[in-house]
């Protein structure tokens, strides 16, 4: 039956030992000892970890495939980025952190390039956008995600600072690419 | 002690001798048990508290204000950021106001997926009220910081349950007008399930330690009782509603993603006080686990967005129309309120109100507190469960 109403059962009374002051508070510090031993032992022999603490700096974990660091351009084998300067990322973006300049190259194969493409990483909240809407493939997450510094100027990437061989963002593209193919409603693939 | 109607609590501080020295004292805006940046001016007569008046408004960031200037798109990966201890429910509401206004079908797939989502969050965030109130009553739950850093550890792992889908610990953006952005792996599927285990195992123990503590019950038996009638006016709801005995859960009462198919057991509770509050949400817990694991296995194949993914973020329009749909989050009725027409041409809203269910939590507090000592004011406070980053928006 849908929406069963349950009355909350309150043991207002206490028994005989649960009145008792000291049992108690051995038993909670049974329980807070249990898990120190628990965890001392995995630390020790290895086995059966239970310690949650990672040391940072030096262990680091394994972030799941799905990872969203801060954004990067895709830098092609020739050094130049990926990226048309079409401005669709510009325009996603919800806190306007994507500054672009569009330039042209006569005959090249790819004419418009971005002349200048700043992110200001105060402002990103990695949220993603910008990669949705790319239509090249060109602004992916990276894994990055330690950007801290001690003054806002530096947080401000400029192009050179963005671009990011493709090869080490095999592993975003390749997730990007299976998102891709999922069938949306209607059987429309998205390309 | 105090009256639930007739006497405003704002104003009968006169209705007390003037000429009793009173000391005034500021809870908060930074201590630590305000669960944000919130002050309450006590008013005391040695330690008994006389009057409380609540002052919000410190994590003011104009969301409200920021939704209109951004577009439907856009919007969600903003809204995470109002109750920041259950991003998803955000998410959700205004996802669903959307949908209801431009009556997108969301795909049944996304729907299980929704609800794995919000019942896992609500799991969490009742996680972490659990640590942060056994923080606030220090020394009660085996000194301060014990329980705290235990239930952080379980909260962790739904987290990690979250990044591997979203990509995002919080703030996930997985939510799009029309369906899910994110498709869930079976790694997840598996992952939940060991750690729902674990979970259930733990919070075995916590119960065990909670509720025949005697300490634990001086503290919270009695203490900052909240009628059902005073919960009732002031639009209280969700858990701090139903444990003054009112019987109303969203996910019942005007069932949304697959909770009409789902038998969802509502937990009430008659007394009121900071006890039953621990109660009720405790089972609620249990009952989050349960809903997770029954459904974890028979989510239906198929797409998870129910429209054609644009690629502009103007790609939603809405109309000059109204539209309101809620949601029960782990605080209450998380509502959203839009109206469309807009900058654009309709991408974005009007005028967009988010109905907080923190903000009514609140607001209880000039009634509940006065009677009852400083360090009561922390437990009721604490189980109150108001999330700032709501109350102000
Ligand atoms: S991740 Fe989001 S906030 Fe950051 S640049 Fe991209 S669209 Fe803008
Ligand atoms: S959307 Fe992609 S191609 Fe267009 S400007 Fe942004 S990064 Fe370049």
């Amino acid at each position: 039956m849908p929406g069963e109403v349950i009355q909350v059962k309150r043991h207002e009374k206490l028994g005989f030992l649960e009145r008792l002051y000291v049992p108690m508070i051995v038993q909670g510090l049974a329980v807070t000892a249990g898990h120190f031993f628990r965890n001392l032992r995995g630390f020790i022999t290895g086995k059966n970890r239970t310690d949650f603490v990672i040391q940072y700096p030096d262990e680091r974990v394994d972030y799941p495939d799905a990872f969203r660091g801060m954004p990067v351009l895709v830098q092609l084998d020739n050094g130049q980025p990926r990226c048309v300067a079409c401005g669709l990322c510009e325009f996603a973006c919800p806190t306007d952190c994507i500054s672009i300049v569009p330039g042209e190259i006569e005959g090249a194969r790819i004419e418009r390039y971005p002349e200048a493409f700043d992110i200001d990483m105060s402002r990103c909240m990695f949220c993603g956008l910008c990669e949705e809407a790319c239509p090249e493939e060109a602004i992916v997450m990276s894994r990055e995600f330690e950007i801290s510094s001690y003054d806002r100027q530096t947080l401000n990437y400029d192009k050179e600072r963005l671009l990011v061989p493709e090869t080490l963002l095999k592993r975003r593209l390749e997730f990007l690419r299976g998102e891709y193919d999922r069938v949306h409603a209607g059987g429309e693939t998205r390309s | 002690m105090h009256s639930v109607t007739g006497v405003d609590p704002h104003l009968d501080i006169e209705t007390y001798d003037p000429s009793a020295d009173l000391m005034v004292l500021n809870l908060g805006p930074q201590h630590p048990s305000t669960h944000g940046v919130f002050r309450v001016k006590l008013y005391l007569d040695g330690e008994i508290i006389i009057k409380a008046v609540p002052y919000a408004g410190y994590l003011h960031r104009g969301v409200e204000k920021l939704c209109e200037e951004l577009t439907f798109v856009q919007i969600i990966p903003i809204v995470d950021k109002n109750d920041y201890v259950s991003p998803m429910m955000n998410e959700q509401a205004i996802a669903m106001a959307c949908e209801a206004m431009l009556g997108i079908e969301v795909p049944p797939r996304a729907l299980y997926l929704r609800t794995i989502f919000a019942e896992l969050q609500r799991l969490a965030s009742h996680l972490l009220w659990l640590g942060t109130f056994g923080m606030d009553l220090g020394g009660a739950l085996g000194g301060g910081a014990t329980l705290f850093m235990y239930c952080f550890r379980e909260r962790e792992t739904i987290l990690g349950l979250f990044e591997e889908v979203t990509g995002c610990r919080f703030h996930y953006n997985t939510h799009a007008v029309g369906g899910n952005r994110h498709d869930i792996t079976p790694k997840f599927s598996c992952d939940t399930k060991t750690t729902l285990e674990v979970i259930e195992k733990r919070l075995e123990e916590y119960v065990q330690i909670f509720s025949s503590n005697r300490i634990y019950r001086a503290r919270t038996q009695g203490i900052g009782v909240l009628d059902g009638d005073l919960a009732n006016s002031l639009g209280i709801t969700g858990p701090l509603a139903r444990a003054s005995g009112v019987d109303h859960d969203l996910r019942r009462d005007a069932p949304y993603h697959i909770y009409g198919e789902l038998d969802v057991k509502v937990f009430t509770e008659s007394a009121g006080d900071c006890f039953a509050r621990t109660l009720v949400r405790l089972n609620e817990m249990y009952e989050s686990i349960r809903i997770v694991r029954e459904i974890i296995d028979s989510v239906p194949e198929g797409p998870i967005l129910g429209m054609k993914p644009g690629k502009s973020p103007g790609h939603i329009k809405i109309d000059a129309s109204q539209g309101y749909s809620c949601i029960e989050s782990p605080r209450g009725e998380l509502g959203t309120y839009i109206i469309g027409g807009g900058k654009s041409r309709g991408a974005s809203a009007y005028r967009l109100k988010i109905r907080s269910p923190s903000l009514h939590a609140a607001s209880c507090i000039p009634y509940l507190f006065p009677g009852h000592t400083v360090s009561d004011a922390v437990a009721i406070l604490g189980t109150l469960d108001p999330i700032m980053g709501e109350v102000d928006r």
